[in-house]
């Protein structure tokens, strides 16, 4: 697909292409859809992988930093209020999400 | 998946309640400041500009990351939805790895990279591989480059339903860690590059100007 739109992301400036209609692309126009503040997620409760409440065949995203392996299931990083979780891994700090 | 230091300052981020592009706009317990989940940008408030580092992540199935990481931690949380399994492979045509390069940004459409194994590519200079591994109807991206021959072009060609071989030492690799398994390259692991696996219309919504491999 060919988009007019080019985006180019040049020294953290964003220069938008000339086209009519182009400087919609990108234009922030966040839409309120639930009106209540959730606390953020931080420092889940994990399990170790002998102890894992999983089925094989579920998907997850995981990472490997530092030596240190965390998967962290989409089935439980999906709906509204579990989109993201804050969290430590390899002693870098990190928000999943996908 | 991001580091969450902006500036050396740690963030906590929640969800806004708000959508862009039908997409989840995030914001940060310390500031309040908007960001795009896609663009991993604030959009809005105190730091707006700033970008989130992508952390190299895979997506996968328990199985494999099981297999390869048996050392693994899992995050223990009430399940919010039943339907994410490696049954993604049967509509593989919904799903891209997304990458950004220095100036361009490409999507390798799942179903591509499971028709070819391994996809050799070059964007915006910089060599580099797609491959998908099926077990675990898994997408992964990694530097075209062996660790210790940095600079040297190499191939990689399908092995198997899982490995693959490299044009210069022949060594064995996993398609989805990057580890060498069998040859002169064994226990050496290929660099991973911060692939998004994303719906396509998503990531095309994000990233207009987004080539597609193949196309």
């Amino acid at each position: 697909m060919i988009h007019r739109g080019l985006i180019l992301s040049v020294g953290g400036a964003l220069l938008l292409g000339t086209g009519p209609g182009d400087s919609e692309e990108l234009e922030f126009a966040p839409r309120q859809v639930i009106d209540k503040r959730f606390p953020a997620i931080k420092s889940p409760p994990r399990r170790p992988a002998g102890k894992a409440r999983m089925r094989d065949d579920e998907l997850l995203i995981g990472v490997l930093l530092n030596g240190e392996a965390c998967a962290y299931p989409i089935n439980m990083l999906t709906g509204p209020t579990r989109e993201i979780i804050n969290d430590k891994v390899g002693g870098r700090a990190i928000a999943a999400t996908w | 998946m991001y580091a969450s230091e902006v500036g050396g300052r740690r963030l906590n981020f929640t969800v806004s309640g708000m959508l862009w592009k039908r997409s989840l706009v995030m914001r940060d317990e310390e500031t309040g400041s908007l960001w795009s989940h896609q663009l991993g940008r604030a959009m809005r408030g105190e730091l707006e500009g700033a970008e989130l580092e992508m952390l190299p992540s895979t997506m996968t199935d328990w199985a494999s990351w099981k297999r390869r990481h048996p050392e693994t931690a899992v995050i223990d949380l009430r399940r919010t939805a039943a339907d994410f399994t490696r049954k993604l492979q049967q509509e593989a045509g919904r799903y891209v790895l997304g990458l950004e390069g220095r100036h361009t940004n490409r999507a390798y459409p799942y179903d591509t990279a499971r028709k070819m194994g391994v996809i050799n590519d070059t964007l915006d200079g910089q060599p580099l591989l797609v491959t998908y591994d099926p077990a675990g109807a898994s997408a992964n991206a990694f530097v075209r480059e062996l660790p210790g021959r940095e600079g040297e072009p190499v191939q990689f060609a399908p092995q198997g339903t899982d490995s693959m071989r490299d044009s210069l030492t022949g060594s064995r690799w996993d398609r989805q860690s990057g580890r060498a398994i069998d040859g002169e390259k064994k226990g050496a692991a290929l660099k991973r590059l911060p692939g998004v696996p994303s719906f396509a219309r998503a990531w095309n919504d994000f990233h207009p100007g987004s080539s597609t491999y193949g196309e």
